[in-house]
């Protein structure tokens, strides 16, 4: 199928079957799945500022249906995802602006791929590490060497708390992530980071925000997963618009994709249910590393990058 | 609730939940078919117009679109999920 506003032809069969992994990838995962989705559209011949530009809009529409899924498990913290909201936004329009002062000078293509590369190595590597910890605690506590882990905590405990104890007002608590207090300005910086990706590398950027749900703020991964999904539909939204605007959405694209990501979606969501916090985490790792390989192996293939 | 109910001690789904499986995806897929057949391609003229020339509207119509297709399938495959797992239940109980 041709698709004149990028200029490409791409099969229709393989968008949608891209769609259907990419959905059940990221319901299950709480990501817009973005770290295949990218490399893929890449591999499929579409350039580097439009593979940005589209995959947000794409994983806008697919975030809807995982969004509401989630919400109905109670995974959704929705004051958390509104105090996010600003900073995302902010930092949408910041990583578009990038795009756009890349395009000018004709680097989309290494400066993108190069850097989603790296970063989705980074996040693989972290999550591993953080990931085989965890489940060695609990194997402590189920042999009785700890007495007790009291709800679903990452290993990495020591970032969250600092954060939560910092004294930066205005607080806000957030009853339904089990946060009792923290300061507003931690998640706006959080929704800043991720929108900023989100703007430069496309998609909802869930592999930083997911992350810094956890990680940074202590959000439980179940509600880290929901309410990331809930950003997802705002920044994405966002970011389609500015994008589109910028000449680097085709939205025909994106709709092909989403006919399998919708089936897909439902899927991955409901399966969350069957596994705990640190499972989730590992069973993760695997997949930026694929979304990496498949991106360096096309910057390579067309001489993009050197050797 | 729609959709899949993950259960713990899940025995293997009867045969018959499969072919109820097999029909819910071509039917699916038949749909699927006939809207990029006639509904996209028919977009893609005034599309390609207003990302050339009126991009502002351009943006806007791809969130709806994308935002009412979201809609629209997530309907459409609750629909299809939920007949499949009423199937499942039914064989489970006959057998």
């Amino acid at each position: 199928m041709h698709f004149p506003i990028s200029g490409v032809t791409i099969s229709s069969a393989w968008l949608i079957g891209l769609g259907l992994v990419v959905g059940i990838l990221g319901g299950f995962f709480g990501v817009g799945g973005s770290f295949l989705a990218g490399p893929a559209l890449y591999a499929l011949g579409l350039p580097m500022n439009f593979v940005v530009g589209t995959d947000l809009a794409h994983i806008m529409g697919k975030s809807v249906v995982a969004a509401k899924k989630h919400r109905a498990l109670g995974n959704v913290d929705l004051k958390l995802g509104l105090i996010m909201v600003g900073g995302t936004l902010v930092g949408v329009e910041l990583g578009a602006q990038v795009v756009q002062i890349l395009k000018r000078h004709d680097l989309t293509d290494i400066v993108l791929g190069t850097l989603f590369s790296t970063i989705l190595l980074l996040l693989s590597g972290f999550m591993a590490w953080e990931s085989i910890s965890a489940l060695r605690m609990r194997r402590l506590v189920a042999t009785g060497r700890i007495k007790t882990i009291k709800r679903d905590r990452v290993h990495f405990t020591m970032l969250f708390k600092r954060v939560q104890a910092m004294r930066l007002p205005p607080y806000v608590s957030l009853p339904a992530s089990g946060i009792p207090k923290i300061s507003v300005w931690a998640i706006v910086a959080v929704g800043v980071v991720g929108g900023f990706f989100s703007g430069l590398l496309g998609g909802g950027a869930g592999y930083i925000r997911m992350p810094s749900l956890v990680y940074v703020l202590g959000v439980p991964t179940h509600v880290a997963i929901g309410t990331d999904l809930f950003e997802i539909i705002i920044s994405a939204g966002y970011g389609t618009v500015s994008h589109a605007i910028k000449g680097n959405v085709d939205i025909l694209i994106a709709l092909v994709m989403h006919t399998g990501a919708a089936v897909g979606a439902q899927i991955g969501a409901a399966a969350t249910e069957k596994f705990h916090g640190p499972k989730i985490r590992l069973a993760f790792v695997p997949l930026p590393v694929l979304g990496a390989a498949v991106l360096l192996f096309q910057l390579f293939h067309r001489g993009v990058i050197k050797l | 609730m729609t959709g899949i109910e993950p259960e713990e001690d899940e025995a293997a789904p009867p045969a018959g939940s499969f072919q109820v499986l097999a029909i819910e995806i071509v039917v699916y897929s038949a749909l699927v078919a006939t809207y990029l057949l006639l509904v996209l391609r028919s977009l893609r003229a005034p599309l390609l117009e207003m990302a050339e020339h009126h991009r502002v509207l351009y943006g806007i119509a791809a969130v709806l679109l994308m935002l009412g297709q979201g809609v629209l399938l997530e309907f459409l495959t609750s629909l299809l999920v939920g007949r499949f797992s009423r199937a499942r239940r039914e064989e489970a109980v006959r057998a």
